[in-house]
């Protein structure tokens, strides 16, 4: 291990190896800065430089373009109040906020500070657990993933908040469209109408941007005050206190990192879980203030990459969708994840935690100056940017699938957004029931038909439900002593 | 394998290609679509056209296209299933596996799809006490809901079934093929170990001959005739060079090519072969009985 560990060390000297990691983050940040393009899209659109290169070198750019979109995307998040990816939805709720008094750079820095501190934290566990990875991942189950997903949407509904019924009515309607298009359990469609477009789904981009983007578009059109102050002298300090901020807040971070790492090591909830999970538990505490809104999501969102990967390398199965490309790229570099990887190859495997830890500091570094570049676009009249935005989101939203029906998608729940945001309906709340509804619908379905009555003797069920319960009681307490 | 095709195609044809992916309902939605389009388009689509042919016969809600009417450039892959067993269960042969007294469970990602139906089949051909559980997402959420034994077992192709045997997860028990795969030697092969009845032979036909619909490459219905010409030459020629192929296989892709001719030929002896009482009679135990 120790030797592996020097080796790895050595090779991220190499300036050819250097080189090319370092495309790769590039890629990465054009990637997370546009909205719509997820990992997979941005991974697929790498994929053919790799055919020449070795193993190690080839998997360390796939990861390192993978890695580094999340931290790109925060930033669009804070500025423009537009998720990069969906992940970084969560980062709007509160970091738009700082834009629109002055202080973007501020969270920008909380958010870069987070994302390296989240990275960092996701590639310390995977190197951790690697020799013992398998037997953990053997224990999680549908049970789990089924409680897990209930403990995400009852503790947001529940732990916010100061208007819950119409956050209980935003998670209400998510799980409704979430209904929509076929079923997994039945493979039947529902509430589709006969409509080819409404039997696939609702797609995730469209809804998310939709919900998010547009309402600033409008916000944009309509205001009549700049979004940053016109002086600019102290926007390095502003980010360099930011990352100070985050670095300050250990327990924040690493709990909100925990949830990451936990999370994304569980194949089928997908990455858009954690950061709202984090968000939420980080506003539960009585100090919460604005900025652990931006350093919670984001912190759990990068070392949600890490856990990822723990699935993806010890089983060969993929802990999110861009790691299914990680593992294409795997196999056309000729090697195949799983056990038998590890077994072989682990020194590959701990050069991989190295790469994604040397990504998020190395992304967060180039992110300062693109940022600062990125506020002085706010120099620009109000109604030009919003012009700008609107182009960039319909873009995006565009190439999710080459679909006009996604732009139909995208102005419906633009219109919902803006009628969300007017009377304070929880935006978050509907994207996390959409997401985690269909999840709780199909892990449940398949727990009993797989364990009957003995899904509630399984330990993490157990542990799960009395951390729920516990949660439950607390705040029923909490509000009678108010 | 479209998005591993569509350089090569590139190249033979000097045109752009577009890679769009349109994953719902196991393919059903890309095909609407796609059969939707003007006879003139330049849209190529890559269809499961087992998956896509049970869901035609079978009447499935959403389902607005007919495969005899779609111009096919050629079947590109096929490959034969596995039968594969959690290896702390008891079983250590196909034998004790079809004489198992407990309730078998097995893992599906959709009705129509390779998995379920060969579970289907093989549970009717040998009466066994099956539970299909619908729901997983693609074949390795199946696989490892197999690993970790919430599942006991499930069937999938050879190249998957590799992936999971090496990784020392999983146990092959048959190979449902007339012959042994070159992959998987000692594994025998489902007529190896069995004496069938006409019933079970007719339904254990059936299954295999599905598995030779594979995967295919089309352009839209009522294209011109010279669309077809020139794109079925096109991917006759990619797909078998010897590169391409030896590439494919690096990558974890099979290719097993059949020209237009000889495919449309198998897919009409489906369509002929099957009358409306079989139809019932396969659709019952493929989407009802065993879940």
């Amino acid at each position: 291990m120790l030797e592996s560990f020097l080796v790895n060390i050595n090779l991220l000297f190499n300036f050819n190896f250097f080189l090319i990691v370092f495309c790769g983050i590039c890629a990465g940040i054009i990637f997370g800065l546009v909205p719509g393009f997820g990992g997979v899209t941005a991974l697929a659109l790498v994929m053919p430089f790799i055919y020449t290169m070795d193993m190690f070198t080839g998997i360390s750019f796939l990861l390192a373009t993978h890695a580094s979109i999340y931290t790109a995307g925060a930033i669009s998040a804070i500025i423009f109040g537009i998720p990069g990816s969906p992940s970084n939805s969560a980062t709007v709720i509160d970091g738009h906020a700082f834009q629109r008094r002055g202080k973007g750079l501020y969270a920008v820095g909380a958010s870069l500070g987070a994302s390296v501190l989240g990275g960092l934290f996701g590639a310390f566990v995977l190197l951790l657990i690697i020799p013992i990875l398998k037997p953990i991942l053997m224990q999680i189950g549908s049970v789990e993933i089924f409680v897990i997903a209930t403990f995400g949407l009852l503790s947001f509904s529940l732990l916010d908040q100061k208007n819950p019924t119409k956050v209980l009515i935003a998670v209400l309607i998510g799980i409704f469209l979430s209904t929509i298009g076929y079923q997994r359990i039945s493979g039947n469609p529902r509430f589709w109408f006969e409509l080819e477009t409404l039997a696939s789904g609702i797609p995730l981009v469209p809804l998310v941007l939709g919900l998010f983007a547009l309402p600033e578009v409008v916000k944009l059109w309509e205001t009549s005050n700049r979004l940053v102050e016109s002086n600019n002298t102290k926007q390095l300090k502003l980010i360099y206190t930011g990352i100070l901020r985050a670095i300050k807040k250990p327990i924040l971070w690493i709990r909100s990192s925990f949830i990451g790492v936990g999370i994304g090591m569980i194949p089928g909830i997908g990455g858009l879980v954690a950061p709202f999970l984090a968000h939420t538990l980080a506003k539960k505490s009585k100090k919460f203030q604005k900025i652990d809104g931006v350093i919670a999501p984001e912190s759990s969102n990068n070392a949600k990459e890490g856990g990822a990967l723990i699935p993806t390398i010890a089983l060969g199965i993929p802990g999110s969708s861009g790691m299914v490309l990680i593992l294409v790229g795997f196999m056309i570099l000729g090697v195949e994840a799983g056990p038998n990887f590890l077994k072989n190859h682990l020194d590959i495997a701990i050069g991989l935690s190295f790469i994604l830890a040397f990504t998020n500091v190395i992304t967060a570094l180039l992110m300062i100056p693109i940022a600062i570049y990125f506020t002085k676009l706010l120099i620009i009249k109000e109604k030009y940017i919003a012009i700008f935005v609107l182009i960039l989101v319909l873009f995006g939203t565009y190439n999710y699938a080459n679909n006009l029906y996604d732009i139909i998608y995208l102005f419906i729940f633009g219109i919902l957004g803006y009628i969300m945001q007017k009377y304070e309906y929880s935006r978050p709340g509907l994207i996390l029931g959409f997401v985690l509804g269909s999840i709780i619908e199909t892990y449940l379905h398949i727990s009993i038909q797989a364990y009957g009555l003995n899904m509630f003797s399984r330990p993490i069920f157990i542990l799960l439900f009395l951390f729920i319960f516990i949660l439950l009681v607390n705040k029923y307490y909490i509000k009678r002593k108010k | 394998m479209a998005r591993f095709l569509s350089p090569y195609i590139q190249n033979e044809t000097s045109s752009t290609v577009v890679i769009k992916n349109v994953s719902s309902a196991g393919g059903l939605t890309s095909i609407n679509q796609f059969v939707s389009q003007k006879a003139n388009s330049l849209d190529i689509i890559y269809i499961n056209t087992q998956t896509a042919f049970l869901s035609q016969i079978f009447k499935m809600p959403n389902v607005n296209y007919d495969l005899k009417s779609i111009s096919f450039l050629g079947k590109i892959s096929s490959d034969p299933y596995v039968l594969l067993v959690n290896p702390n269960l008891p079983y250590k042969t196909f034998d004790e596996f079809i004489n198992s007294k407990s309730t078998i469970k097995w893992a599906s990602s959709g009705k129509t799809t390779g998995s379920s139906t060969n579970a289907a089949i093989l549970s009717e051909i040998f009466q066994l006490n099956s539970k299909i559980i619908m729901g997983y997402k693609g074949s390795n959420e199946t696989a490892l809901s197999t690993m970790r034994g919430e599942t006991d077992a499930i069937i999938v192709t050879v190249p998957s079934a590799v992936k999971y045997i090496n990784n020392q997860n999983l146990v092959p028990l048959v190979v449902f093929d007339e012959n042994r795969s070159k992959e998987l030697l000692n594994v025998p092969t489902i007529f190896e170990l069995t004496n069938l009845n006409e019933e079970q032979k007719w339904l254990l036909d059936f299954r295999l001959n599905l598995s030779k619909l594979g995967k295919t490459l089309a352009i839209v219905p009522n294209a011109p005739k010279e669309n077809v010409e020139y794109l079925s030459s096109v991917i006759e020629k990619i797909v078998t060079n010897k590169d391409v192929i030896s590439q494919a296989n690096k990558e974890g892709l099979e290719i097993d090519f059949q020209n237009k001719e000889e495919y449309k030929k198998l897919l009409d002896s489906f369509f002929i072969t099957l009358d409306d009482e079989k139809i019932e009679k396969i659709k019952y135990i493929l989407l009802e009985k065993y879940y």
